[in-house]
């Protein structure tokens, strides 16, 4: 099976695989780092408004090969009542 | 390999000790169920294809029962370790409804259910200590689906580690805050329902906070009680005797 390497970023902390994955293909790999987003989306977006999350995968020869980006934008649309921590989080 | 079963070293005993006090008898008695011993290679099936009553328990290594969903993704629902006893009643569950494979090469004691049936019939001891193994069994489901469900990536990782730590201890299995750790990134985002690749994030992650040392197939928790401190871990749900 191939060996794929898988990079993450979650703008505070950075991953440099260095063991990879054996996948079957590719598009194995693809789907493996889209869900890694969805675990660091899951982990980190309560956290803040702003929020880039990054994935990219390596080829065995560590070419890189597929990246995606996963970004949060939110903000206020008025001052809210009723906000314990005045919404700043 | 044919493990001596002796009182001291078996862990089957070792554990059960934790659910009722056993006379000398009784533990003769268990020791004789688990006499009959064979090895089992890593990533192999334990389950047997036609539905029969059986038992057996876990000597030395580590086992798992799993599930596998549509798309193949497989969830590791709980843990065997040395000690831990699996039961499949006729009649109740002709179909197990799950898998039930070795994580590593693993010492296994088939138990005749005819015989576990006459022990506890016999011994009072051995009737409570295997119905506080169910109990606990069932515990130790409910907190990983809390763990699973509720915990974020890394104290749900380090919840995994305490009680694995805290079982293992429990059958004399931990030296120094040391124990063999035999499962692979993917084996561990099985068990903890997220992908091998926030999995690998998250282990750094502990490293670099110092809770852990996981080095060469060995887990080293320098400060038991920092770690457990981090993810909340109260050993309670597990039903340990202390001491």
């Amino acid at each position: 099976m191939p060996h794929y390497f898988i990079d993450t970023d979650d703008g505070n902390y950075s991953v440099l695989d260095e063991e990879g994955h054996d996948l079957p293909d590719a598009s194995a790999a693809r789907r493996l780092a889209l869900r890694a987003l969805n675990d660091m989306a899951a982990d980190t977006l309560p956290d803040g408004d702003r929020r880039v999350l990054t994935v990219r995968v390596r080829e065995a020869d560590g070419a890189p090969v597929y990246a995606a980006e996963l970004a949060l934008s939110g903000e206020w649309l008025r001052e809210p009542s009723g906000c314990a921590d005045g919404g700043s989080l | 390999m044919i493990l001596r079963a002796c009182a001291v070293s078996n862990p089957f005993l070792r554990r059960l000790a934790h659910g009722a006090p056993l006379t000398a008898a009784e533990k003769a008695a268990l020791v004789g169920l688990t006499r009959s011993t064979r090895s089992v290679g890593a990533c192999r099936s334990l389950v047997e294809a036609e539905p029969v009553p059986r038992g057996l328990v876990v000597l030395e290594g580590w086992a798992c029962r799993s599930k596998v969903v549509r798309d193949g993704q497989r969830q590791i629902t709980d843990l065997l370790l040395p000690g831990d006893i699996h039961l499949q009643h006729a009649g109740l569950s002709e179909h197990a409804g799950h898998a039930l494979d070795t994580l590593s090469t693993c010492t296994i004691a088939e138990i005749d259910p005819g015989q576990l049936a006459a022990l506890i019939e016999r011994w009072p001891g051995v009737a409570r200590a295997l119905r506080w193994s169910s109990l606990q069994t069932e515990s130790i489901l409910r907190e990983a689906l809390t763990n699973n469900g509720r915990r974020s990536a890394s104290r749900r990782l380090a919840h995994l580690i305490c009680e694995i730590l805290a079982r293992l201890q429990a059958v004399g299995m931990v030296e120094d805050g040391s124990f063999a750790w035999p499962l692979t990134q993917d084996e561990l985002s099985d068990v903890t329902s997220m992908t091998a690749v926030h999995v690998n994030r998250m282990i750094r992650d502990l490293r670099a906070a110092g809770l852990i040392v996981l080095a060469r197939r060995r887990m080293t928790v320098p400060d038991a009680e920092r770690l457990a401190a981090y993810c909340d871990f109260q050993p309670d749900y597990l039903h340990l005797a202390s001491g």
